[in-house]
């Protein structure tokens, strides 16, 4: 209804500017402290010298390598394993009619509602018991908790979204069923299911509640291993930024990627109308 | 090139009976027609007949062969699909040239580029070959699902409503562009449609459905001129037809019907009197097509029925003009300049020599004396 | 009941960086009591226009009277008009009693008052019997009815209806379009429907307004537009089957006839009378003749065209024959005797007081003399 009002642009655009101010800080002051030498952290904000300092000793111990690189086996693994299971679980309740389906469904999503302290205890014991415990195995099959309802989720959606109509003319045309599932289904859901999987990735890859409490000695990621950086008399500040900077990086690298799949819409224009 | 059977066909869906004991018999080369309202079940049926459902009860049939549980990539049908089904992420050549790249009807590149283009030329798209379905319009994307069915070679071609979702003006020039392209077909057809307009131009002959059940089959004069039921004569005609009940009374030697609370006017035509008689019936539907119903505004004629103007609508080469009469309304098509007041009187005449006569209790075709259309009565 | 007044009425929009001009220089009298029929292609502004006279679109430059008082700027509640919204849907809560209802009781009507005139429109529509049911168990034209119900009890001075037929199928349709007709015979008050169906506007109107683009194409009776077309757009959509147009070149025979030859093709035939003044050699123009003013006649009548018959429907009460010429297709109505093969040959005649010219580039008429 074009009330241009200049002010409230104005108005708004500085509620904005000052929340997102309000929310990025932290990240800022991440960013900031890991190049800050341990004796100046207790300075004022933004005066000190830079150092690579931190840096340096995150790469020389070579341990945080190896942190960095068991978070990406389960991460990966996490997500490969998700969407193994979720593709065909997602067709399933987008296309077929069965007793209890959005039950089931709920029952997915719903895993993503509890929080990960209700359930920790009495996993541990039964990791312990059938020996998942510290195994990247173990920590794979438990992020499913995490990874598995978004995929779900969101390609059950981009399978409704498909008209089981061409899937009908694929049949027709001459396609098995897994033909037409691999090469007409599967491209029209790819958009969705880069978006999951990227979104997934994030949550796994951030997990610190599962990895701290259902591994810790062999199995460690980069999340768990920035305790290491509280040690008996002091907190190094600026490893434990440094450290987590890096940990954050491909988070971020991959949800500027995020972006521009999900802005991109199914093009269903193959459908009448 | 096939004869296509189905016996006894029933399909039942979560919450109702989508097709009821249907038996149909297509010829080879036919160009069938399934006719019906929405929701008939004309869609189940072709459905049943490509493999894409199947059904609880009955037998389908290929040439004799049972294909049950054949799946749809192996019976060789070729399918025009209502919204089209284009695959989105392919260009409208490699829409085309699908079924031929698949597994079951292969052909080599080069030939795949000949019929795709041969087929486009026909259908006006040779200029579309490299778009995607999303930057074209209806008409162009019904064209090139259209165009997908013909670089085949199958056994039937089944089309499901190909020209509902065109504008009315697409859908007059396709419909008579169907009819030319249908002599070129040379393969039996099975049409699906909602538009009696398209059944009676395009099939050999038409089977009308109705809630899942077949109401008749027959070529386009026997539905129009003796529709099986009340249903199928209110399914075909503009204005629909209007039927109305009778009493049926014998004076002297003669029959009349007492109609609308008028028994004189209204002999029951010769032809149609001793079938009436056999039957016993004392009362009976008769069905009058607005054109077969004249007015005057003058009572001029012993045979006039009065009624009242009720509303007109003018339509520019004609007017349908509603005249109510005895609690109920009755459409007639009149001049395109009529002009009356508001329940005017106004004088009917029926023409009941092109009456059609229906049984009362089941609503089934009894008799018609007209002589359109080929045989008279029964 | 009151008139409706849209003097030099714009409307502008901006979507994706681009300028639109939806409504162009609009204007447009209603008087009161008549109904009205936007008709136009979907895109047209005719949607646009309805709701600016509603009162739910700003109205960009211009004015809208109602009644004798400029209401740009009013709110839709201040506005005297009900609305017919094809997505105004009905308060499922409530029974259609209160549906109908709802706007008096907002005026604080006393409840008698409501009872009374509730009452009497229900009557009117035929609902009084559906009026302690809920929305959800009502059928398409029922809802309708109750739409139009809900929009009229408050006795507004413009009634506004979009595309209140369209979400209905045939036969519903058919009757529907009967009783709103008989309706505005019986409450006669001033109705502006917007449709893309022609037969709708036809049926329905006193008078039609054709919108192409956002302009107005013609205003006038659905006789005035059908048999006196003012351009080949809105010769073109009204009626139906769709009036034929073709491309036809003029040239003079050898023997002084002035003839036309349609375009790829190698049909000819004389320019008619009422237009052999104007036609000039060498031009090329547009020819309109509706399918019903196009006769079989024998050959030994008079014929404008003899050719072959490439196309032939049977239609149940009427046949239609196509003629191919070229790209197009000559179609033409006559009645159910006469069957046709491809192939054979056929003498036509056009009815010379039938004929229409437009020119070329811009698609007017050219009137005959």
């Amino acid at each position: 209804m074009g009330h241009k009002n200049p002010w409230n642009q104005a108005l708004k655009n500085a509620a904005l500017a000052l929340y997102a101010l309000f929310a990025l800080f932290p990240l800022f002051w991440m960013l900031l402290i890991s190049f800050k030498h341990d004796r100046e952290m207790f300075n004022t904000i933004f005066v000190f010298h830079p150092t690579l300092d931190n840096y340096r000793v995150l790469f020389s111990s070579g341990e945080y390598i190896g942190y960095f690189l068991n978070n990406v086996y389960v991460s990966v693994g996490a997500v490969l394993l998700s969407l193994v299971v979720g593709v065909p679980a997602a067709y399933a309740l987008a296309r077929f009619d069965f007793k209890g389906k959005e039950n089931l469904a709920f029952t997915f999503l719903s895993f993503r509602f509890a929080p990960e302290m209700l359930i920790i205890l009495p996993l541990f014991l039964i990791y312990q018991k059938i020996g998942l415990y510290d195994t990247p195995f173990g920590l794979i099959w438990v992020y499913q908790l995490i990874s598995l309802p978004f995929i779900i989720w969101i390609l059950r959606g981009y399978f409704e979204d498909i008209s089981p109509e061409i899937e009908h003319a694929g049949r027709v045309d001459g396609y098995s069923w897994w033909r037409v599932f691999l090469k007409i289904n599967m491209p029209l859901i790819r958009p969705g299911m880069v978006a999951a999987a990227l979104l997934s990735f994030i949550f796994v890859w951030n997990n610190f509640t599962f990895a701290l409490l259902l591994a810790g000695q062999d199995v460690v990621t980069s999340t768990v291993a920035s305790l290491k950086y509280i040690s008996s008399d002091t907190v190094h500040y600026g490893q434990m930024a440094a450290a987590v900077t890096i940990s954050a990086l491909p988070e971020v690298i991959l949800a500027l990627l995020i972006q521009k799949h999900l802005v991109r819409g199914l093009s269903m224009g193959a459908v009448k109308g | 090139m096939a004869d296509i059977a189905l016996k006894q066909v029933t399909k039942k869906f979560k919450h109702n009976v989508a097709l009821n004991a249907v038996s149909i018999d297509i010829k080879d080369k036919e160009f069938y027609v399934i006719f019906g309202p929405a929701g008939a079940g004309k869609t189940t049926l072709l459905n049943t007949i490509a493999g894409i459902v199947v059904p609880e009860e009955g037998v389908v049939t290929m040439n004799g062969k049972v294909v049950n549980s054949l799946e749809p990539e192996d019976r060789n049908v070729a399918m025009v699909f209502e919204n089209y089904a284009l695959y989105p992420h392919l260009t409208v050549y490699d829409n085309m040239a699908s079924p031929l790249r698949s597994p079951k009807y292969r052909q080599p590149e080069s030939k795949i580029r000949e019929e795709v283009h041969r087929v486009a030329k026909i259908l006006r798209i040779d200029w579309l070959l490299q778009r995607l379905p999303s930057e074209l319009s209806n008409g162009q994307r019904q064209r090139v699902s259209l165009g997908r069915a013909l670089v085949r070679n199958p056994e039937v071609f089944l089309m499901d409503e190909p020209l509902t979702h065109l504008d009315a003006k697409l859908r007059h020039q396709m419909r008579a562009e169907f009819k030319e392209m249908q002599a070129n077909l040379n393969t039996t057809t099975i049409y699906v449609t909602h538009d009696y307009m398209e059944a009676l131009s395009l099939g050999d002959r038409i089977a009308v459905l109705n809630e899942g059940r077949i109401e008749q089959i027959g070529t386009p004069d026997d539905i129009y001129y003796r529709p099986a039921t009340e249903f199928v004569a209110q399914a075909f005609g503009e204005p629909e037809i209007n039927i109305l009940t009778a009493d049926v009374v014998n004076k002297g030697g003669s029959m009349h019907m007492n109609l609308l609370g008028n028994s004189d006017h209204f002999p029951v035509p010769a032809q149609v009197k001793g079938i009436l008689e056999d039957s016993g019936l004392n009362a009976v539907r008769v069905g009058f097509r607005p054109k077969d119903i004249k007015y005057s505004f003058s009572d001029d004629s012993a045979s006039s029925l009065r009624a009242a103007v009720y509303s007109i609508e003018p339509l520019g080469s004609k007017a349908i003009l509603t005249v109510h009469v005895d609690g109920r309304l009755i459409r007639l098509i009149a001049a395109a300049d009529l002009e009356a007041k508001p329940d005017q009187p106004i004088y009917l005449k029926f023409n009941v020599d092109e009456a059609i006569f229906f049984d009362p209790e089941t609503k089934r075709f009894i008799a018609r004396a007209g002589k359109k259309g080929g045989r008279s009565v029964g | 009941m009151a008139e409706l007044v849209l003097r030099n009425l714009n409307k502008t929009y901006t979507k994706q960086k681009e300028l639109i001009h939806a409504v162009k220089t609009l204007n447009l009298t209603a008087r009161d009591g008549e109904f009205i029929a936007f008709l136009g292609p979907s895109g047209c502004g005719k949607s646009t226009t309805l709701r600016m006279i509603a009162g739910l679109e700003d109205i960009t430059s211009g004015e809208i009277e109602i009644g004798g008082a400029v209401v740009n700027g009013l709110h839709p509640s201040k506005r005297n008009v009900g609305l017919a919204f094809e997505n105004y849907a009905l308060y499922p809560p409530l029974t259609v009693y209160d549906n109908i209802a709802f706007n008096l009781r907002a005026k604080k009507m006393p409840e008698q008052e409501i009872k009374r005139e509730v009452g009497k429109i229900a009557e009117l529509l035929r609902i009084t019997s559906l009026l302690d049911m809920k929305p959800a168990a009502l059928s398409g034209g029922q809802k309708q009815r109750v739409n139009i119900a809900r929009a009229i009890v408050r006795r507004p001075g413009v009634l506004l209806l979009d595309e209140p037929l369209s979400h209905l199928d045939g036969k519903m349709r058919q009757s529907m379009r009967t009783e709103l007709k008989r309706l505005h015979t019986e409450i006669k008050s001033t109705s502006i429907i917007v449709t893309h169906d022609q037969s709708e506007a036809m049926a329905l109107a006193d008078r039609i307004a054709i919108i192409n683009e956002g302009v107005l194409q013609q205003f006038g009776t659905p006789l005035e537009v059908y048999n006196h077309p003012v351009n080949e757009f809105v010769a073109g959509f009204v009626g139906e089957p769709p009036m034929n147009l073709f491309t036809v070149h003029a040239y003079t025979e050898a023997t002084g006839r002035k003839m036309f030859r349609i375009a790829d093709s190698e049909i000819v035939f004389q320019v008619p009378a009422s237009y052999r003044e104007k036609v000039k050699d060498s031009q090329s123009y547009r020819f309109g003749i509706r399918p019903a003013d196009i006769l079989i006649v024998g050959e030994s009548d008079p014929y404008t065209i003899r050719t072959n018959v490439s196309i032939f429907e049977s239609l149940g009460e009427e046949c239609r024959v196509h003629i191919r010429m070229g790209e197009a297709l000559l179609s033409l109505v006559t009645g159910e005797d006469v069957h046709y093969r491809t192939g054979d040959p056929i003498c036509l005649l056009f009815r010379e007081d039938r004929i229409h010219l437009f020119d070329i580039q811009n698609g007017n008429r050219i009137p005959s003399l």
